[in-house]
């Protein structure tokens, strides 16, 4: 079996690059040049924290269309009980009926049940949860993955640092250069395509230089970012197109039963590539998976979107641990919003006052539940974690600085989180 | 309403004659209002007495149309655009003819309604004016600045902008030439006018429309919108006005698989609230999606006032939940059941239960958790409508009857669209000048609460003036600000909104939609006959239609023999139950030229393919919206675009032997003229001296007419909007 631990020179040069600045605030290695405008750390951000920096990958679950936190990972005995019923796990919490797989891993896993935020509108929530800042009209918000990439550097020579899986891109550089921005994959099972030159070296050389002296000249009478940012994708495809890595983005050399383990379906494959993707130097990854807006019709719903949850999650993080990759790779399943404690009989409209969220491994406490809400699930009880925070608590694993400012290129100070408070109890 | 109560307001003999075999046989039924006028009649400003317009000589535009196998219809003419005329039938219902299959004295008359039907659009004089008085608002903000307009577009920018803001792809090297060489003085003008009178601007405005309303094939499981689909593209086709096309949207009543005018509420049937938020903020901008679940923090709108808007919906149901569950129980238990082809029983269920009906009371509550003072949680909520000052409540817009709960919707469809509303105009006006400008006057187009925010308030007022000037028809709008200066002149580069607005001394630099891509993509492989391929899969959909009472195994089998008969193909909808979507089952029909296929692609543009199209296809990979929220296409680069163009079908379909571009290139023996004709094809202009150089050097060095092609796509250059 493939097994590619995280040792190559570039990973440690990372790795370096990335405890100098966030125990001292600058880089020392000036050649990366990518902290323009960064500010020292505030001190207290160092390292021997809880937690902070053992994430070296990031892979994020993300659910379009609001998951029923009750329905799932907070369940609920009273009115608000669902179709699923309460069902033990091998920790001390509760999960449904419907993540029966889930439930064997649990004592690897640390549940949020006390998300809470205020958007209730799918393309503003899930730009919130993406990005964590509200969407706003005239400037757009980079994703973790991105800021990772700011303050970290590349994390491989020739795979991108971001991927996006199952779902265009949608703008994940923010206000950072548009290469940021993860590369998407629309589907998994075919992984990278058209990645073969269509001519022979001769033709091909000759192709290219005649296109860079076209290119050239349209780029310069043009005078557009956008072009500019095509550019930079064009560059980085060719040094793509000749790179080794190449395989980490094909699912055929998986075996099958690991295959069958994730489901064979876009989710379930869609995690197994992501986990392929970390293994080979990419840092953050997002998968999706959409169908969770179960106004009507929740259970067969549950069974279906909640079925494939269950067992690509779970296998995700068995198949992480086996390789001995949890303990540095953060998975969280995330989402838009809850939904709400009314029960109709078919189904739920949007609740963002709480809802759930899932993390495991990346220095993230195991079989642990942060927070709580209501006994209808209807607002949190304890531990409250906005949107903001969540991503707070995430950098902080990954060991990127929370105080840092940093100039949009109209010179609007932004930092990680939107100065959200990391949930540092989650961490061992 | 029984499906055959209106056909019988049809004469039998003539409903017995109707050219089912061109035109779709489906009902636009409609309860309230007996069917619209005609649409080539101007006068479609509704009067608080008369929603609906209707045209004082109708009778004389009644005339009963032949084709060349003696077929005849009862109709009356709407649009001609190339080689097909649409036409109304009394019932409503809009059917499309083939020109060239009508008899001569058919023909003629076409060509001269069409004629005439010109000199009732706007006037070219006031064309002239009105696109002076946008350059004029233009001018006077950037005089205030110091600043100039950028210089005149030339007529090659000209010309490659225009089609692919009117037809939404790229002129062939043909058509770029023919604009090019024509000295005539008012060719740009003329230019405008053939061009949005032609299918390619309906197909462009599907697009353009199926981004913004969500447009997508399957509501749920088994329930295909295929023939809203073809509502809309005939609407379209006719250029039936905004006002008249939206009022329709809202009003409509049936199922989903008999009256197409349906499919735009019942995309959101199984979340009616959601529904409210949406139309709200993409036909009138009001920023109220926030205040669904609370006051808005920013705006003035409250929940109540959310709550009160969508009670205008409160006695409407689109969602049949007892129907679903009836016919699932049906399938899981009923004798003989097992005997009905699974997929089938899936698809005649869903096409059943999508059906908008009226209730006779108001239903909507305010929420358990309703936490503010102003009403009691779960009392019923009373329908009132949301103002943005004291002074409009006293427009024409705002007098209504909401006594009479199943007229709800009609009443609250009168205030929106009534010229006097005021946002409707404003909304879609703000909504056309960024389609063709890049970049709209007030950003961002689903949020026009404070006007004041606009880039250029007085432009934006104009432009709302233009718009019911030109009585909601957004081809005649479009015709404005085509022939302004400002929009023929060169595109400025992406502007840094944070810096400051734009003032638009020209249009912004844009890369081409993901559907103006792949159309334009298609042009080069297959030439300017793509605008010939129409898809239309609704006209069966009324045989999925199941009777009124309580199904049984019966009445299911009953249409299960119809589909037979008819002949429709069905694909087993894989794993509709567990793991992931079944594929569209109705067989796709195309009309017109049939499409071509190649390298596994069918060439068929945006419009006319699946919608959306699959996560694979080119379009997705350059942004097309997956239609789950309104405006969701996207613009931004990616290495598997890059890799797409370089090494995929893209880059084989345009520089293979079969290219016509290529094709059209080797017809001539000199490389001077080879090179010109394919940088006329690809970016509608010859090439500078260098280039050309360049260019000839690469070809004696061995290189082909495709590699040149190859080179050509790959350039950025292709993927902008000059």
């Amino acid at each position: 079996m493939n097994s590619f631990p995280l040792q190559n020179p570039q990973d440690r040069r990372t790795f370096i690059e990335h405890c100098a600045r966030t125990a001292f605030g600058v880089s020392l290695m000036p050649w990366l040049n990518n902290t323009a405008g960064a500010a020292p750390v505030a001190a207290g951000s160092a390292t021997g924290r809880p937690g902070f920096g053992k994430a070296q990958r990031v892979i994020v679950l993300f659910l379009d269309g609001g998951l029923s936190h009750i329905d799932s990972f907070d369940p609920k005995t009273g009115p608000s009980k669902g179709p699923g019923d309460a069902i033990s796990t091998k920790a001390d919490f509760q999960v449904t009926s419907f993540f029966p797989e889930t439930a064997k891993v649990a004592q690897k896993i640390a549940v949020i049940r006390s998300m809470t935020a205020k958007v209730g509108v799918h393309a503003s929530a899930q730009y919130l949860m993406r990005t964590g800042y509200e969407k706003r009209g005239t400037i757009i918000h980079p994703t973790l993955g991105a800021w990772a990439q700011h303050f970290l550097g590349a994390s491989s020579q020739s795979l991108p640092s971001s991927v996006c899986v199952n779902q265009n891109a949608n703008h994940g550089n923010g206000f950072f250069p548009a290469t940021y921005s993860p590369l998407p994959i629309l589907v998994p099972e075919s992984g990278l395509t058209n990645v073969q030159g269509l001519a022979n070296p001769e033709t091909t050389r000759k192709r290219l230089a005649l296109l860079g002296e076209l290119n050239a000249s349209y780029t310069k009478q043009a005078n557009d970012p956008n072009v500019r940012a095509y550019n930079e994708f064009y560059d980085s495809t060719l040094g793509l197109m000749k790179s080794e890595d190449l395989k980490a983005f094909d699912l055929a050399a998986e075996p099958a039963d690991l295959r069958d383990r994730y489901g064979r379906n876009r989710f379930g494959q869609g995690c197994l590539l992501a986990r392929r993707l970390v293994e080979n130097g990419v840092r953050f990854v997002e998968v999706h998976s959409g169908g969770w807006d179960m106004h009507k019709d929740l259970q067969d719903s549950m069974e279906d979107r909640g079925g494939e949850l269950d067992k690509a999650f779970a296998a995700l993080v068995d198949d992480l641990d086996s390789r001995g990759l949890l303990d540095s790779t953060l998975v969280v399943v995330a989402t838009e919003f809850g939904r709400k404690p009314d029960f109709d009989g078919s189904g739920r409209g949007h609740h963002p006052i709480a809802f759930s969220t899932v993390l495991a491994g990346g220095g993230v406490k195991r079989g642990y539940v942060h927070g709580s809400t209501d006994a209808l699930g209807k607002n949190p009880a304890s531990d409250g974690v906005s949107p903001g925070d969540l991503h707070a608590t995430v950098a902080w694993a990954a060991g990127l600085p929370l105080q840092t400012e940093v100039q949009s290129p109209s010179g609007r100070p932004m930092s990680i989180g939107n100065k959200g408070k990391p949930a540092l109890a989650l961490f061992a | 309403m029984n499906p055959l109560t209106l056909s019988v307001a049809i004469p039998v003999s003539l409903a017995a004659l109707s050219l089912s075999a061109i035109a779709a046989p489906g009902q636009n039924r409609k309860k309230r209002e007996p069917a619209p006028a005609p649409v080539s009649t101007p006068a479609s400003v509704p009067t608080p007495e008369k929603p609906v317009s209707e045209a004082k000589d109708v009778g004389t535009k009644w005339r009963i149309w032949k084709d060349t196998q003696g077929r005849q219809l009862e109709a009356a003419f709407c649009a001609l655009q190339d080689d097909w005329c649409t036409v109304q039938a009394r019932n409503g219902q809009i059917h499309r003819l083939q020109l060239s299959e009508l008899v001569v004295e058919d023909r003629v008359f076409a060509a001269a309604a069409a004629k005439k039907q010109a000199e009732t659009k706007l006037k070219a004089d006031y064309v002239k004016k009105a696109a002076y008085q946008i350059d004029f608002h233009i001018g006077s903000t950037l005089v205030a600045k110091g600043l100039k307009f950028n210089p005149p577009a030339t007529d090659s920018q000209f010309v490659r902008r225009v089609y692919l803001d009117t037809i939404g792809r790229i002129p062939s090297a043909e058509e770029a030439a023919l604009f090019l060489k024509d000295n005539s003085p008012d060719k740009r003008a003329k230019l405008i006018d053939a061009l949005l009178a032609s299918p390619g601007y309906s197909m462009h405005m599907f697009d353009w429309m199926g981004d913004m309303l969500r447009i997508k094939d399957m509501f749920f499981r088994g329930a295909y919108s295929f023939l809203f689909q073809d509502w809309l593209k005939d609407q379209l086709a006719a250029d039936r006005p905004w006002d008249v096309l939206v009022r329709e949207l809202l009003t409509a009543d049936g199922k989903l698989c008999e009256n197409g005018a349906t499919g735009f509420l019942l995309r959101d049937a199984q979340m009616p609230l959601d529904g409210v938020s949406n139309l709200l903020t993409t036909f009138l901008g009001a920023n109220v999606a926030c205040a669904q679940c609370h006051d808005h923090p920013l705006a003035d709108w409250s929940q109540k006032d959310f709550y009160q808007m969508a009670a205008f919906f409160g006695a409407s149901d689109g969602f049949d939940e007892k129907g679903l569950r009836a016919a699932n129980r049906l399938g899981k238990r009923e004798k003989g059941a097992d005997s009905l082809p699974r997929n089938q029983l899936i698809m005649i269920t869903g096409a059943n239960i999508f059906r908008m009906q009226d209730l006779p009371a108001q239903n909507l509550k305010y929420p358990k958790d309703y936490k503010y003072d102003d009403a009691k949680p779960e009392s019923s909520v009373v329908p009132q409508l949301i103002h943005w000052n004291s002074n409009d409540l006293r427009s024409d817009a705002y007098k209504i009857n909401t006594s009479d709960p199943t007229k709800l919707r009609d009443e609250f469809a009168r205030w929106m669209t009534h010229p006097d509303n005021p946002r409707f105009a404003t909304a879609i006006a703000n909504r056309l000048w960024k389609k063709v400008f890049g970049l709209a006057v007030q950003e961002p187009v689903d949020d026009l609460d404070d006007p004041k925010k606009a880039f250029n308030p007085a432009l934006l007022g104009h432009l709302t003036e233009i718009m019911k000037t030109a009585r909601f028809d957004l081809q005649q709008f479009q015709r404005v600000l085509l022939n302004s200066q400002t929009y023929q002149r060169a595109a400025s580069p992406t502007p840094d909104l944070a810096t400051g607005p734009y003032l638009f001394p020209g249009p912004v630099t844009r890369r081409l939609s993901a559907e103006q891509t792949w159309n334009s993509l298609l042009t080069l492989a297959a030439g300017p006959q793509i605008d010939k391929t129409f898809l239309r899969r609704g006209a069966k959909m009324p045989l999925l239609s199941l009777p009124d009472e309580k199904p049984t195994v019966e009445s299911f089998q009953a249409v299960v023999n119809r589909l037979e008969q008819a002949g429709i193909r069905t694909i087993a909808a894989k794993g509709a139950k567990k793991g992931g979507s079944g594929v569209e089952t109705f067989a796709a029909d195309y009309q017109g030229t049939p499409p071509l296929r190649r390298f596994d692609l069918v060439l068929a543009r945006a419009s006319e393919l699946p919608q959306p199209a699959p996560e694979s296809h080119f379009l997705r990979l350059f942004g097309s919206s997956d239609r789950l929220v309104a405006d969701g296409s996207t613009s931004d680069g990616s290495v598997p675009q890059a890799l797409m163009l370089m090494n995929g079908p893209a880059a084989k379909l345009v520089s293979d032997p079969g290219s016509c571009a290529v094709q059209e290139a080797a017809k001539n023996r000199d490389p001077d003229q080879q090179i010109t004709s394919l940088f006329l094809s690809f970016y509608s202009r010859p090439p500078s001296f260098q280039e050309n150089n360049a260019a000839k050097t690469a070809l004696k060095s061995g290189l082909t007419l495709g590699d040149l092609a190859w080179t050509l796509l790959n350039s950025r250059e292709f993927l902008f909007v000059p």
